[in-house]
């Protein structure tokens, strides 16, 4: 009841990704022993089309978002929302969490083309017969002996979720954000995206040379190359990311909150 | 009863040298249609803006029902903006949906009996429909709630006579002793007899607040001809 | 229809005037009931309160009488509304004979002209 969010939009998306499923379907058939040129040839045709479907998808749905909540919001309708007995705090948290949902949706179903594209009879023979090799080559050693590919993906799953949510708590605030340019409000925001994103990757970059132990190895492996731990690496750089991400998320969210209440001037 | 509307001293300045309201003081009694007549850039939409919590004001107070714009407040208000602020996208039975989760006072029996009247199509999408038709679905949700202020910004600009007269005669319909209507528009001919009071605005500021009869009698003219005197270019 | 009303003067004095006229015509008899003030205020097209004023002066003078649970009844007092019959009847005879001054007849020519008028039309 909180929040009658427009699904209208985004169902004729999800439509757009069930078909895409189906198409990868078929994709995944193909079988690569075969390696005559032309075969190689609509191969490669595949991954190139498959690459650009996912990521119109993608973008769709973040910028469908983002949209959304600035129609919703800010233009002509903004003056039935702001006239509904709900509080801007509602209304931020009802649309983060559909946003959020979407947002969860879309990986979801990016994870799972990729797998479909991916494991097709062939491959899935090929990398249960050399499962330990792939994963020992990928640095599952020592502490991290019992990974199996099943953890692995889910913790991979999860990561990227959360980096969702974070992509659209970041929409949300460049939309805010672009308010405050009275003039130019799209402008303000498609700006205040970029800004944000290189902000984010700046920080990200200096805090993962303070405190992330295997990227220090990552620029002196250079001469090594053999103590690199694949899985290691990862591991830690979804530990710093995540804290990261959830960090900038909530002030973030703050942020829009703040422009919310105290910049409303509706035209 | 207390007013249902009242100003102290409001204020709403968009720099140090330009204010489009400056210190307004008034106060709406219930069960009474008040006329907020004004040209355009005098203040009536901010003033507006500022009883329904789209604007914060500079200074000074206004108070609905007593309280301060808030939650509570946009329970008891039902505004007509002038322009169209429904999703277009949406059907017309849907909105009206929206309307009753949002807002405990929403009548669905009166919006779908108006809607009836009217013959509008509630399965119609709203961009299939007139600009004409918008507005009169606009005026019947806003009309359908139990408010104790209605707001109408231009309730009958951009529309034809015929429909005036039944947007009117709907106002007059869902008049009753616990509510006050506030009514910007530039028709005043057209509207001036349903009117109980009339507020002219001028540049920010409040210049006239009187009864309708009262001005009649003692000024012998209408109220548009009033208007057109105070405001004359 | 609403009813015709002319913008500069009191609406309320006009609406007494209308149901004075509805009265005096027959189009309301003696002891029937008026409407409520919501449905006056509705076919006029006016602001209930102004209906209400409207109704109260009525009262005041008598025409209309208030009944506690059955609303506003017209008086059945026949001296009463032939009374203002009459008052109505020297009110348009005043109008007509002013305009008729300004255009500058005299009392004898408004005589003929009348009599004229009131020949013809039988």
């Amino acid at each position: 009841m909180k929040s009658l969010n427009h699904f209208l939009p985004f169902l004729h998306i999800f439509a757009l990704l069930a078909s895409i499923l189906m198409r990868l379907f078929v994709t995944g058939r193909i079988n690569p022993q075969s390696s005559s040129k032309q075969v190689d040839f609509i191969f490669i045709l595949f991954f190139i089309l498959f690459f650009t479907t996912i990521t119109a998808l993608s973008t769709g749905t973040y910028l469908l978002a983002g949209i959304r909540f600035y129609k919703n919001m800010f233009t002509d309708e903004g003056y039935l929302t702001r006239t509904l007995p709900v509080t801007n705090a509602t209304h931020l948290l009802s649309k983060t969490i559909a946003g959020s949902i979407w947002a969860v949706i879309n990986m979801s179903v990016i994870y799972l083309c990729t797998y479909l594209v991916l494991c097709t009879p062939y491959i899935q023979s090929a990398v249960t017969s050399h499962k330990a090799e792939i994963l020992r080559e990928f640095g599952a050693t020592g502490e991290y002996a019992g990974l199996s590919f099943s953890s692995a993906l889910t913790v991979l799953f999860l990561f990227s979720c959360l980096g969702s949510i974070s992509s659209i708590v970041m929409i949300y605030s460049s939309v805010a954000l672009g308010q405050l340019f009275s003039s130019h409000r799209v402008l303000g925001a498609v700006v205040s995206y970029f800004a944000i994103s290189t902000v984010l990757s700046v920080l990200s970059l200096v805090v993962m040379a303070l405190f992330g132990n295997e990227t220090r190895l990552i620029i002196t492996a250079g001469s090594e190359g053999d103590n690199f731990n694949f899985i290691a690496y990862m591991i830690d750089v979804m530990k710093t990311s995540t804290i990261l991400m959830a960090g900038t998320s909530v002030i973030l969210y703050i942020m829009t909150h703040y422009i919310m209440n105290k910049k409303i001037n509706l035209i | 009863m207390n007013p249902i509307l009242e100003c102290y001293g409001l204020t709403k300045s968009y720099n140090k040298i330009y204010s489009a309201l400056n210190n307004l003081n008034l106060s709406l009694e219930r069960g009474q249609i008040i006329g907020l007549l004004g040209p355009n850039g005098s203040g009536k939409t901010t003033f507006i803006k500022l009883i329904n919590d789209v604007l914060v004001p500079t200074s000074g107070e206004i108070r609905i029902n007593g309280m301060a714009p808030g939650v509570e407040t946009k329970k008891i208000v039902s505004y007509l903006p002038e322009r169209t602020y429904l999703d277009e996208t949406m059907r017309v039975k849907e909105i009206i949906t929206y309307f009753s989760d949002f807002y405990d006072n929403f009548s669905s029996e009166r919006a779908y009996r108006m809607l009836d009247d009217l013959q509008i199509d509630t399965n119609a999408r709203l961009k299939t429909l007139s600009k004409g038709t918008k507005e009169k679905v606009q005026l019947i949700l806003v009309m359908s709630r139990d408010a104790g202020l209605y707001v109408l910004d231009e309730p009958i600009g951009g529309v034809d006579p015929a429909s005036r007269d039944y947007i009117l005669s709907t106002i007059l319909n869902n008049y009753n002793e616990d509510a006050a209507i506030l009514i910007s528009t530039h028709l005043i001919h057209d509207i001036e007899n349903i009117l109980d009071r009339v507020l002219f605005i001028k540049q920010g500021q409040l210049v006239l607040n009187a009864a309708v009869d009262e001005i009649r009698t003692e000024q012998g003219k209408s109220v548009d001809t009033l208007f057109r005197e105070v405001f004359r270019c | 229809m609403p009813w015709d009303l002319d913008n500069n003067r009191p609406i309320y004095l006009q609406l007494m005037e209308r149901i004075q006229l509805d009265i005096v015509s027959g189009v309301y008899r003696p002891g029937d009931k008026l409407p409520s003030v919501r449905e006056l205020a509705l076919e006029a097209a006016v602001n209930p309160n102004t209906m209400q004023k409207a109704l109260s002066e009525l009262e005041r003078s008598g025409i209309v009488y208030a009944k506690r649970t059955s609303g506003r009844l017209i008086t059945e007092d026949e001296g009463m509304l032939n009374q203002l019959k009459n008052e109505l009847a020297q009110e348009h005879i005043h109008a007509f004979l002013e305009k008729m001054d300004k255009l500058g007849f005299s009392r004898e020519e408004i005589l003929t002209l009348t009599q004229e008028q009131l020949k013809e039309a039988e």
